[in-house]
């Protein structure tokens, strides 16, 4: 059944969907136990998980695969039954072969079988750790026999996926399902080989649906002694029992299962795993059950994106037809369908992002594994902190941001990170921190990655830029994001000064489209902050218009709209500020801005429409001529043409024709802070 | 087969840019005005709800402006995620082009900057100058096409 399982590429694609999952989950909770080994949850989980994944990859005729999940499945199986000692080694061996199970997944998935990869040694190893496997004895006597043989003995064995619908596929052959109890005689030592050969048998005739216990990997030799073979053929019963005879097997008992039984059987579930399995569903944030290609969501994209303007179309047909006292009939119609039209938009444009959106956790949560790996090669103490991780970032962008973000981590470890002895000198705690947060702010993603660590070396990098004294140590750092920067001299001279942070700000800025940036204090640590637009994304936004001209403030970015009167404005100098409450915030006439200066523009009128933009870096207020609406907008890229200043992040076009430019608040804050306009 | 280029007359100069760059010819209509755009764009053009630089490219070859006629078209290039509209003073036709008959050697004609060329041909009894638009469009609103 495995080729043709292998055949269907549904059923591949669900599996590797499922591996992933259940591998970063199985990562999850090892680093967890690592933390805490004797977590019971986090044991059993690991179990849980190991034992998914060997029938999940069984059943699509991965041997190797379900051979070592079956060995790591044995391994917790033990540590919950025998309460087994997590040992470092052990722990090592563990990681190993969660690994391994990893590039044998990867493998699957680049369309390779898993025949090629040695398992032999990571097996050996952890079986050898664990006291586990044929040729080592079993450490300690196991109690618990008499339970399982029941549950044995009354053949009641729950059946696991693959073994479902095998019996299913035997049933549909036309095959009939036997039960099989054999004994092994008393006097049999060791006890496994007999009722192996039995097995093997078995298996050369017939379809072996289960046996218990397993046979293809020993347990305690104890619990040979009576075995239970669940089988398909269409073999007469003599043939089958045949198969039993051999040397000091006893008493072998076949019954070949009517529909009741087989029913009883199918519906006899393994519960535990589905209550887990459900458990897991909701626990888990991410929704990666359904794989959609990319180009196909951009088009449905595309078609709300028109949707949305032919709404707002429609509701200005409609403002206009209500402006006018007849047909009044039409009118209550034309409302009507522009609401409906205007609910279901709405809800379209939020599912449809939806789907694009994933949880930034599809990310970080490859970081715990990253950073313990490099903190224990480079014998570095590490404490990571994650937040954010249900920040929700546009699918594309995760897949390139994964690199650059890595390198942005694996650099705090190598470099930014002390060594435990020099954090001791500096009266620092042996532990080194990493903190990794994401947030949504405005109409962008912060992410930023910090270390307490030696902070970047601002004389070496002055020195290799050739930076002069007036420029500040804050602006001097920045220059690791140059192109080029890393890469002019010797690699290996390069510590302490963000080794290959041009190449990340590169992909950052240009494929992502975003900004980096860097803040740094010599022996204190470095952060390094990621802004990132949230890409095909509508925008509720406010509309506004200044000399002809319209354009769009996102809400998000809006603290309040206010009047803007002589009474409430401060003038110092060329600068002009509202004051907001006490507070001076620059005031920006929008227009001289974009236009340049006219003789209009230096007069204020006795009342004028401001807004207050907020941004992390602080606050300004836009001189606006007019608050138009508030509208949805599908943001589209600008063509550096229209945006040499980099002022807007976007344009779009309304219902009627109308170009709206959307205005980047947190560039014009950013130019506002440091200076003004003149020369950009 | 040789490749298909869209030959198109600004002035006295007969220019042409690849098929495969353009995306649609359009007339000059309903062009809107934008701010903070350099002298030689003209405005924006919605092409379906995509909004697009129009280029005005007599200006940007440091020509005199004319008024709008009839023969005046849009054409719209695309670059990755944007499009570009050039204002041309008419569109001549479709031609197919040999490798043969292009001379790689970028001479300078009509004044055109070396850089901004990809090759010229002879046809029929005028000079075809193969335009690279898209060098022409990534540079620098200060620096002039032709010297």
């Amino acid at each position: 059944m495995s080729s043709a399982g292998l055949d269907d590429k549904k059923l591949l694609r669900a599996f590797l969907e499922e591996a992933e999952e259940l591998l970063e989950k199985l990562n999850d909770n090892l680093l967890q136990l690592e933390k805490d080994a004797g977590n019971p949850d986090s044991i059993n989980e690991v179990f849980r998980l190991t034992h998914s994944l060997k029938s999940e990859s069984a059943l699509l005729g991965f041997t190797r695969l379900s051979e070592l999940a079956h060995r790591l499945e044995d391994v917790f199986d033990r540590i919950r039954a025998d309460h087994l000692n997590l040992s470092r080694p052990l722990m090592d061996a563990i990681f190993s072969a969660s690994d391994l199970i990893h590039e044998i997944i990867s493998r699957i998935s680049r369309g390779q079988t898993d025949t090629e990869i040695d398992i032999r040694s990571v097996i050996g190893e952890l079986q050898q750790l664990a006291g586990l496997g044929l040729g080592s004895e079993a450490a300690e006597p196991v109690e618990a026999l008499p339970a399982v043989a029941s549950a044995a003995e009354s053949g009641e064995l729950p059946l696991k996926s693959f073994q479902r619908s095998q019996v299913i596929e035997a049933l549909d052959r036309g095959e009939k399902i036997y039960r099989l109890r054999i004994k092994v005689a008393e006097e049999a030592e060791p006890k496994y080989p007999r009722a192996y050969l039995v097995f093997n048998n078995l298996e050369m005739i017939t379809n072996v649906i289960q046996t218990f216990p397993n046979m293809t990997a020993a347990q305690d030799d104890r619990l040979y002694e009576r075995i239970v073979v669940l089988l398909s053929s269409d073999l007469p019963e003599e043939k089958i029992a045949a198969a039993c005879a051999v040397d000091l097997i006893e008493e072998p008992e076949l019954e070949v299962l009517d529909k009741g039984r087989i029913d009883e059987l199918l519906s006899l579930r393994e519960q535990g795993k589905r209550s887990a399995l459900r458990a897991s569903r909701s626990a888990r944030i991410e929704s990666t059950s359904v794989r959609v290609d990319t180009n196909k969501l951009n088009e449905i994209w595309q078609l709300v994106g028109e949707l949305t303007i032919y709404k707002a179309q429609l509701s200005q047909l409609h403002d206009r037809l209500s402006r006018r006292r007849e047909n009044e009939s039409i009118k209550g119609e034309v409302e009507r369908a522009s609401d409906s039209l205007e609910r279901i938009t709405t809800e379209m444009q939020q599912a449809i992002m939806g789907t694009r959106m994933v949880p930034i956790a599809v990310l970080f949560n490859k970081f715990p594994r990253l950073v313990r790996d490099l903190s224990r090669k480079l014998g570095k103490n590490v404490e990571l902190e994650i937040q954010g991780k249900d920040t929700e970032i546009d699918r594309t962008i995760v897949e390139v941001l994964s690199d650059p973000l890595t390198h942005i981590i694996r650099n705090s470890l190598d470099h930014g990170l002390e060594e435990p002895e020099e954090r001791r000198k500096a009266n620092k705690p042996e532990v080194g921190r990493i903190s990794i947060t994401a947030q949504q702010q405005g109409g962008k993603i912060v992410i930023e990655v910090a270390d307490d660590g030696r902070g970047l070396d601002v004389g070496k990098i002055r020195k290799k830029a050739g930076i002069g004294a007036e420029i500040t140590d804050e602006e001097a750092v920045q220059y690791i994001f140059s192109p080029g920067f890393s890469t002019k001299e010797d690699v290996t001279d390069l510590s302490g000064r963000g080794v290959g942070m041009d190449v990340v700000a590169t992909r950052i800025r240009e494929d992502l489209k975003g900004e980096v940036e860097v803040r740094s204090e010599s022996g204190g640590g470095t952060l390094i902050r990621i802004l990132l637009p949230l890409t095909l994304t509508i925008l509720h936004s406010l509309v506004i218009s200044c000399s002809g001209y319209f354009y769009a403030i996102p809400v998000q970015d809006i603290r309040e709209t206010v009047k803007v009167t002589e009474q409430n404005t401060i003038i110092e100098g060329e600068n002009e500020f509202y004051d907001y409450e006490g507070r001076k915030v620059p005031l920006l006439r929008l227009d001289s801005v974009l236009l340049g200066p006219t003789e209009e523009s230096s007069s204020l009128g006795l009342e004028n429409n401001g807004v207050v933009v907020e941004q992390r870096r602080g606050r300004v207020c836009i001189l606006v001529d007019e608050l138009v609406e508030e509208e949805d907008l599908v943001i589209k890229p600008i063509s550096d043409l229209l945006n040499h200043r980099r002022l807007f992040s976007g344009v779009t076009v309304l219902g009627d024709g109308r170009i709206i430019f959307i205005l980047d608040t947190a560039r014009i804050i950013e130019i506002i802070e440091s200076g003004g306009f003149d020369g950009i | 087969m040789g490749d298909k280029y869209v030959v198109f007359q600004i002035g006295e100069g007969h220019y042409s840019i690849p098929l495969e760059e353009v995306s649609q010819i359009i007339r000059y209509e309903n062009v809107t005005d934008v701010p903070t755009a350099p002298h030689f764009v003209d405005g924006v053009i919605n092409v379906g709800g995509d909004v697009v630089p129009v280029v005005n490219l007599r200006t940007r070859f440091s020509l005199e402006r004319t008024e709008i006629s009839r023969k005046n078209r849009v054409i719209i290039v695309q670059k990755q995620d944007l499009r570009y509209g050039l204002l041309v003073d008419s569109v001549q036709e479709i031609l197919e082009l040999d490798q043969d008959s292009v001379a790689a050697e970028a001479a300078s004609v009509f004044g055109m900057k070396s850089e901004f060329v990809r090759g010229i041909a002879k046809i029929r009894d005028y000079l075809l100058v193969l335009l690279d638009i898209f060098k022409v469009l990534s540079t620098s609103p200060e620096i002039p096409i032709k010297e």
